[in-house]
């Protein structure tokens, strides 16, 4: 099999997972239920607390693989957990978005309007397909040395999109006098 | 030394096991929790499914209210015209966002009218 069909194997893969996401979002009828809040004052606050963990994590693995790939010199000679420390951030970081993503598409549903919840919803479709894809061209050989550092960008960039238009949102247009935790 | 970053590179594998099966169960929950014709929504009126899909976020489930102000035992005393309510919803306020075009004005006063009746005003 060639290199390039390997990629598209990958492609449509991760694709298919958006898209039946979307379509489940989309079908489902939304319970506006919130199904957990642990020790926040509500399921939002925990939202919005674990995206920002989930985003801080994936801002540690890109590091980490900036210094796998020499992209970074810090530290000086990498450590041999490295890559085993880049896996674990991603993994926790994965963990942490799924009671998160669980309340949206159960609870929520995939929503057009206002552009902001549109937008948070096509990223949120896009991440876990990226996710998926990027899970596949790590453990599928003979991929281009491309693939992965670009499906790895689309994966990170989705999380910052759901972060941008849900916890920044938040953050800094949300009710006054709401407590933030 | 090798041992340790074995024992740590095992314990990585061991948390992405974990993190298959929790998508896996993820996955199950989703269409195992799913309310289909059951659900409260579709069993009650028009506004109820309407409600659910673009209000419950911030006004939560029931009207309790959550990001936006509690709705349920509220809204008629804090609009006791509809037309003032209706006004609300279509054209948004402050953190309130407008339906304009998101729903059409038949929806909106369906969803108003539940939000009065539906949710005990």
């Amino acid at each position: 099999m060639s290199a390039n069909t390997k990629v598209l194997g990958v492609f449509l893969a991760g694709a298919a997972v958006s898209i039946l996401l979307g379509v489940y979002g989309d079908t489902h009828t939304p319970t506006g239920e919130k199904p957990y809040s642990l020790f926040f004052t509500d399921t939002i606050q925990l939202k919005v607390w674990f995206a920002t963990a989930a985003v801080a994590l994936a801002i540690l693995q890109v590091l980490l693989a900036m210094r796998l790939y020499g992209k970074l010199n810090w530290p000086r000679t990498a450590p041999s957990w490295l890559g085993d420390a880049h896996r674990l951030c991603g993994t926790l970081a994965f963990l942490i978005t799924l009671p998160v993503a669980y309340q949206c598409l159960w609870a929520l549903g995939f929503q057009s309007t206002p552009t902001r919840v549109l937008v948070h919803s096509l990223a949120g479709c896009l991440f876990y397909g990226a996710f998926v894809a990027k899970v596949l061209a790590v453990r599928v050989h003979g991929l281009p040395g491309w693939s992965l550092p670009i499906i790895g960008g689309v994966v990170f960039t989705a999380l910052v999109v759901i972060f941008l238009t849900s916890s920044v949102w938040f953050f800094t247009d949300g009710p006054a006098g709401l407590p933030i935790f | 030394m090798t041992s340790k970053r074995t024992a740590f590179g095992r314990i990585v594998n061991a948390i992405e096991v974990i993190a298959v099966i929790a998508a896996l169960v993820w996955v199950f929950m989703l269409f195992a929790n799913d309310p289909g014709t059951d659900s409260a929504a579709d069993a009650g009126p028009p506004g109820a499914a309407i409600f659910a899909s673009n209000c419950a976020t911030c006004h939560g489930a029931d009207g309790e209210g959550s990001l936006g102000p509690q709705l349920a035992g509220k809204v008629v005393e804090k609009y006791p015209n509809v037309a003032d309510q209706i006004a609300v919803v279509t054209n948004g306020r402050s953190g309130m966002p407008s339906f304009d075009g998101g729903l059409s004005d038949a929806e909106i006063q369906q969803v108003v009218e539940y939000t009065r009746t539906g949710l005990g005003g």
